[in-house]
């Protein structure tokens, strides 16, 4: 009988295994299907990033877009991205080809603050749906080839979201013009696991962080009593381990995909996503004067242990978080930008001169977005910073970092998308 | 060819680090100030007025700085979207930031001590290269030092107060490039960065058309588009702390008087001459006024009277604190200009005082306002205000050429 079964088993992995190598994948740098890319890392690689055209990238397509600070994300055909327009939000669909709309969704009241307009999170893309969450709160599973509602969810109505971050309440006057601020507005993206979607709510009293089944919105599990934060979940393997790890506004924690805690870290308050370095390594930042600390896991048993490994002051990132690649990690420091030894913290090199700005990698390439709009590629080796070109893409400010897929680079700010090919004709 | 260039370049770096190892404070911080034009051309300079165009929180800008010898500093620029006005008047500093809470941006506040010195730095012409005894700055060289994996000459400056700040001078030219220095940011300690390049000559001396400060989060840069070197400035106008809204017109009432006072116990009763001494102070910046008057008041009873007038500038209105001897009731008055007199009354304070089973309500009315000169009529109402009899008529006549009080605790 056991052998039977075993038999059988094999032979159905065997099958699956088959199926899976010779069903039709989207290769890697096909798609980008959630805020940082596929894996949340922030880089992608067989893009088809060919270094630097000679005569510079070529703006494939420039579309109208309203305000919103969410990053675009690529699958097949199709881009997603989240903006504003008149007194609503919207999640929205449109043809990477040339940029054309092909369904928009309100999803909400548009937000609006000083720094900027619109939704913040980013879409995530899951199985043909579209996770999209409103910088008020209002989280919506969308199909993904028509926009129709699948499910919504008032995530402060639902989890009684009734305190913004006092610190951010406190020193910001309220604005006659447009509105009263009480926070920086949600900008956590949604993270899929599995059947669960994991949603950083911020509504405290254990309801920060809640697990929903994505098929339906079903809560499923809710941890944690953290006020609203703007990091995302991210989804690793450390000591082994499959883990969700969010940065809670002042403390970072793991769950499983069931919402058990693994094990929790309290840090300072920041704005940026934590940097997993498989197999056992956590990078976190703020843009406090403090900079960046690597935590090492130390498992045994069931008992984490989180030591910090090594701190470097000189890497105080802002509105973009880190990215690592081989073995450096690299990042804005305010306006610098530099490379680290992920080993021993040891700055590499440093490079000012694009200002403050966003990073993703492709293809072995650092593919830079200013603030003032300036796209530029440069390798991402600890070699030193070698700049293979840049563009003027955007007049306006830009604090979303690229979307590289499909041998393009699909950037955005608040009045504009534009899609920039690299591989030419 | 690869190796002759290798040799050469070997070269150069051991001269220039066998230069700098050569050279004491004096030598760097003369070619520092040669660099920069010459001490005979900066020693001409007594006011600078730049602008162009200032980038913050990703938003780009005008902006105008503008310094006076000795100590005056001004830049009006921008946090984002919300203005910021900083100064050093020469004595202390003042802004007026949008970004704050407390202000909403509606008015001038002293900042506090450490940005003070700070912009009082910022004051300083051609730091650290000039006249830095003068100014109340050290300066010591101590070598090559690497900023960011590049080396430098740097130069450590000790400001008034004892803080210590990094500037980092190019090997080559000796012009400054980067300063490194620490402030208060969201009340944590925090380093500022600030880079200087684009140097470019203007009537002798030579000024970096961009400077980049990185400060917390915040990035900053200001390009230069338009430099005038000594311009006609009104320093008083520029850099002086403006007297607070809606106090200006007030601050005249400061100094001493001789008050001639007419009084009456009510309106059947005969008017009653008398004399009487008054000091009016500004405090706070002019925020405040204070009054001290002494004179003989109805009923002969020797009066001692305290009058505070402010302005409430969350609601636009004026309101004047009195107490006295004889009723010793603080008594709050709110009111506004009408028709050049300020009206004021306590018919909404809630604090008319009440004595055999009537209430009395007071209105006073400042008219006539000079600078030598004003009145004062103080009424009565027993009737909630319906009708008022004049109790009193204060003439104030400035006494002398006495300078008018001012005293800011």
């Amino acid at each position: 009988m056991t052998s039977t079964c075993d038999s059988t088993v094999r032979a159905f992995l065997w099958l699956a295994t088959i199926f899976c190598v010779w069903a039709p994948q989207p290769a890697a740098g096909q798609e980008w299907t959630r805020f940082r890319g596929i894996d949340g890392s922030g880089v992608v690689h067989d893009v088809g990033l060919r270094g630097w055209p000679e005569a510079g990238p070529r703006i494939h397509w420039r579309q109208p877009l309203g305000e919103g600070f969410s990053q675009i994300v690529v699958s097949g055909e199709f881009l997603y991205t989240l903006f504003a327009a008149g007194d609503e939000e919207f999640a929205g669909c449109f043809r990477t080809a040339d940029g054309s709309e092909v369904w928009r969704r309100s999803i909400g009241e548009r937000f609006v603050e000083e720094w900027g307009n619109g939704p913040r999170a980013t879409p995530t893309i899951d199985e043909g749906r579209l996770f999209a969450l409103g910088a008020k709160g209002k989280l919506f599973a969308l199909d993904a080839s028509d926009g129709e509602v699948l499910w919504s969810l008032d995530l402060t109505a639902a989890y009684h979201v009734d305190r913004p971050p006092p610190i951010i309440a406190t020193v910001l006057p309220p604005d006659e013009e447009t509105e009263t601020t009480e926070f920086y507005g949600y900008a956590s993206s949604p993270l899929v696991v599995d059947d669960v979607l994991v949603v950083y709510t911020g509504a405290g009293d254990g309801r920060s962080l809640v697990g929903l089944d994505k098929r339906t919105g079903e809560t499923l599990w809710t941890a944690f009593d953290h006020i609203v934060g703007t990091s995302s979940p991210v989804l690793g393997t450390l000591n082994g381990r499959q883990q969700i790890v969010a940065m809670l506004f002042n403390e970072l924690v793991s769950v499983t995909p069931s919402g058990e805690t693994l094990w929790r870290h309290p840090w300072h308050p920041t704005f940026t996503q934590p940097l997993l370095l498989e197999p056992d390594k956590v990078l976190l930042y703020t843009s406090l004067d403090i900079g960046a600390e690597l935590l090492h896991l130390t498992a045994d048993g069931e008992t984490v242990t989180v030591e910090p490994s090594w701190e470097y002051r000189l890497l105080r990132n802002a509105h973009s978080s880190a990215v690592a690649f081989g073995d450096h990690i690299y990042g804005f420091d305010n306006a610098t930008l530099r490379c680290v030894s992920a080993a021993d913290g040891e700055m590499v090199w440093s490079k000012r001169g694009l200002g403050k700005g966003t990073l993703s990698i492709a293809d072995g390439l650092l593919v830079l977005l200013s603030d003032q709009g300036v796209l530029a590629l440069a390798t991402a080796s600890p070699e030193g910073y070698a700049e293979l070109g840049r563009t003027k893409v955007f007049n306006g400010p830009s604090w979303t970092a690229p979307t590289p897929a499909q041998g393009k680079v699909f950037v955005r700010n608040h009045q504009e998308m534009v899609c920039l090919d690299f591989q030419g004709e | 060819m690869f190796r002759n260039f290798t040799i050469a370049l070997f070269c150069t770096v051991l001269c220039l680090a066998a230069e700098s190892q050569d050279l004491d404070t004096a030598d760097v911080v003369a070619r520092c100030a040669e660099a920069l034009g010459g001490e005979d051309n900066w020693q001409a300079v007594t006011g600078l007025e730049i602008a162009g165009t200032e980038t913050s929180i990703s938003q780009a800008q005008p902006f105008l700085l503008r310094k006076m010898r000795p100590d005056l500093y001004r830049l009006d620029g921008n946090e984002g979207a919300r203005s910021i006005t900083i100064v050093h008047d020469g004595e202390t500093a003042w802004w007026k930031r949008e970004f704050l809470l407390a202000s909403r941006g509606d008015w001038e506040l002293l900042a506090p001590d450490s940005y003070s010195r700070a912009f009082r730095a910022d004051a300083q012409f051609a730091m650290p290269c000039l006249q830095h005894h003068e100014e109340g700055y050290d300066v010591a060289f101590t070598g090559e030092s690497e900023l960011d994996g590049e080396p430098f000459l740097r130069l450590e400056v000790t400001l008034e107060g004892g803080s210590v700040e990094s500037w980092y001078l190019d090997r080559e030219s000796f012009r400054p490039v980067a300063r490194v220095s620490m402030g208060v940011y969201w009340w944590l300690p925090t380093e500022q960065r600030t880079f200087f390049s684009d140097y470019r000559e203007v009537s002798g001396i030579f000024l970096p058309y961009l400077t980049e400060i990185e400060f917390g989060n915040l990035y900053r840069t200001f390009e230069v588009e338009r430099v005038e070197v000594n311009p006609e400035l009104d320093s008083k106008g520029v850099f002086s702390l403006p007297l607070p809204r809606g106090m200006q017109d007030l601050q005249q009432l400061a100094g001493h008087w001789m008050v001639a006072v007419k009084s009456r116990e009510s309106a059947e009763f005969p008017w009653r001459e008398s004399e009487a001494t008054s000091v009016i102070s500004s405090q706070f910046d002019g925020h405040l006024l204070e009054e001290n008057l002494s004179y003989v008041g109805p009923a002969s009873y020797p009066l001692s009277v305290k009058r505070l007038f402010s302005y409430d500038r969350f609601q636009n209105i004026f309101r004047i604190a009195v107490f006295d001897n004889f009723t010793s009731h603080l008594n709050v008055l709110e009111g506004a200009f009408e028709d050049g007199a300020l009206v004021l009354s306590n018919l909404s304070t809630g604090s008319p005082w009440s004595v055999y089973g009537k209430t009395f309500h007071t209105r006073e009315r400042l008219h006539d306002l000079s600078p030598d000169s004003f009145r004062v009529s103080r009424e009565t109402s027993v009737d909630a205000g319906a009708t008022w009899f004049v109790e009193e008529e204060l003439s104030y006549s400035r006494a002398g050429d006495s300078p008018s009080p001012s005293d800011s605790p």
